[in-house]
């Protein structure tokens, strides 16, 4: 099949791309409601209340920090897990049921696919963490904070979606993407520590090289560890710089990511 | 071939009908159901490979934490602490704490600590609880290094770290240090270390005059008293819990053989809104 990156010749195309977008990015949440994404997000969350209920009621004192600190970072992970699986899932089962190949025989641009996809992954990103910031906030933590961490969590989790569309386009198989999008999130929250053993390591001879290749890779990848700090609700200052510069992450690392799947979609040739 | 005659007996015979289907079992039932006694039997007669260890062994270094917990300082350093509060619960047995291994107790406090210095968990294990019991196996073994004095310095550290957050926990050591230790060189200096905290930390009047306040007292017991009444009337924003564990902790020391015990509700009174009834938490 013919890529169709020309704008078709009907009248007022823009409105017609619009639609293209709209269409696309209701597919992808319908389909996402019908995997019962939902009811994964809404026992994840029971999950996450369970984990800080009970860590709560191990401790001797400081409970309320103590559930805050295992329930935050486990509602990231799970909310991380969720949309990570719906969208490579998703982005899967267009390849293989061929309903890719229905939707570009449309007149739509590959471009408007990836865009109405990406909306609605940004969607289900948004909706996930406002179900899962829900057992956070009945721990009581400072408003201002909570807000700052379901917003940046909210912008990780889009950053995940943008990640797995580009992952789930090039691998094109679930297993493989699964894995890549599990071990790109794992380096994108540790590789800062990494950098900073490795940074101590230069005192070794033996370990002196491995500074300057840690340094160059962790250049590839986005500082997730800035986004959705648990350190936040237990009192940590909140700064505007670095509220903004998450913000700005999210914006270059998403684009970044859904100019990758562009570029992959454009290349790909359909039998 | 169709759904019907996928399942027409082969030897001919008429196909069962509805009612017979439903009494005739699938043998994958039977198998199911065995394998599933199987597994239970195999469960039950696993033998357990808990054993009961003194040591809680070496710590592993903050930055393997931090990098197991995804950077999650926090949720490392309560998980560190946690891990050490539950060890002397293990194997379905209660570990004496006279007999545990205290450097490498101290060595998980500091990782805990090291790991989230805002918060006072560990500094509250080591005031409250492990210097106490460090101070038992000290009297039992005076051959061996001392290590109650060891896991005070801990505290002073904690606290010199962060005075407003941790201040608390060394009044506590600054009573260990009096009545347990019985080293007032050593409480006395916890007490000026409280005392000379700059003015910002927000550390009430009664906690910086401790050596007359509480430390002044011959009686232990009255001394603990007189911080818990200072911790509960004197003192914003003290966690209801701890104010809890401190009465009962007085309790238990009052409760002692030979001694007639006071009336819980008289320690109770010393805590605004604390319930009449309550159950010690205390694990040791």
């Amino acid at each position: 099949m013919e890529a169709r990156d020309a704008p078709p010749a009907c009248a007022a195309p823009a409105r017609h791309a619009g639609r293209a977008l709209r269409t696309v990015m209701q597919d992808t949440l319908r389909e996402a409601v019908r995997g019962r994404w939902i009811w994964m997000s809404v026992l994840g969350a029971l999950c996450v209340a369970a984990v800080a209920v009970f860590a709560r009621s191990l401790a001797l004192t400081e409970e309320h920090e103590l559930a805050l600190s295992f329930a935050a970072p486990a509602a990231r992970l799970l909310a991380v897990l969720i949309v990570a699986l719906s969208a490579i899932v998703s982005v899967s089962r267009e390849q293989a049921d061929r309903t890719l190949l229905l939707a570009l025989a449309a007149p739509m641009s590959r471009t408007t696919w990836v865009a109405g996809k990406a909306l609605g992954l940004v969607l289900l990103a948004l909706v996930t963490a406002l179900i899962l910031a829900l057992p956070v906030l009945a721990f009581g933590p400072p408003p201002a904070a909570m807000l700052a961490w379901t917003c940046t969590l909210a912008l990780e989790l889009a950053v995940i979606a943008a990640v797995s569309l580009a992952i789930g386009i090039v691998l094109t198989q679930v297993p493989p993407a699964v894995c890549a999008v599990l071990a790109f999130y794992l380096l994108a929250r540790d590789l800062h520590v990494v950098q900073l053993l490795a940074q101590r390591a230069q005192d070794y001879s033996e370990l002196g090289p491995a500074g300057p290749v840690v340094q160059a890779v962790a250049l590839l990848f986005p500082r997730l560890d800035l986004f959705a700090r648990s350190d936040w609700l237990l009192g940590a200052p909140l700064t505007a710089p670095a509220l903004g510069i998450v913000a700005a992450q999210a914006l270059v690392y998403g684009l970044l990511a859904l100019t990758v799947a562009t570029l992959d979609l454009r290349r790909a040739q359909f039998a | 071939m169709s759904r019907s005659d996928d399942r027409a007996p082969v030897s001919g015979n008429p196909p069962a009908t509805g009612a017979a289907r439903r009494r005739r079992l699938h043998p994958a039932w039977f198998a199911f159901a065995v394998l599933l006694a199987l597994q239970v039997a195999l469960a039950l007669h696993t033998p357990e490979t808990w054993r009961l260890e003194t040591s809680v062994g070496t710590p592993p270094p903050p930055a393997v934490l931090r990098l197991a917990s995804l950077d999650e300082p926090a949720l490392a350093a309560y998980g560190s602490a946690l891990y050490l509060q539950g060890y002397d619960a293990q194997a379905g047995a209660l570990l004496p704490l006279r007999m545990a291994d205290y450097p490498a107790i101290r060595a998980w406090l500091e990782l805990a600590f090291t790991l989230d210095p805002h918060s006072s968990y560990p500094l509250m294990l080591a005031a409250f609880d492990y210097s106490e019991t460090a101070h038992l196996q000290d009297e039992a073994s005076p051959a061996n290094p001392p290590q109650a004095p060891a896991i005070l310095e801990f505290v002073e550290r904690g606290f010199r770290a962060d005075p407003a957050a941790h201040w608390r926990w060394l009044a506590h050591a600054a009573w260990v240090s009096r009545y347990v230790l019985h080293d007032d060189a050593r409480a006395l200096a916890e007490a000026h270390l409280l005392r000379s905290a700059p003015a910002g930390a927000a550390i009430p009047e009664w906690a910086r005059e401790l050596d007359t306040y509480v430390l002044g007292r011959r009686d232990p017991i009255e001394a603990r008293r007189a911080l818990l009444g200072g911790l509960a009337a004197g003192t914003a924003g003290t966690p209801q819990r701890d104010l809890e564990r401190l009465a009962d902790r007085i309790a238990s020391m009052e409760a002692v053989p030979g001694v007639k015990p006071r009336n819980r509700d008289a320690i109770d009174g010393l805590i605004p809104g604390f319930p009449q009834s309550s159950k010690s938490d205390d694990h040791r």
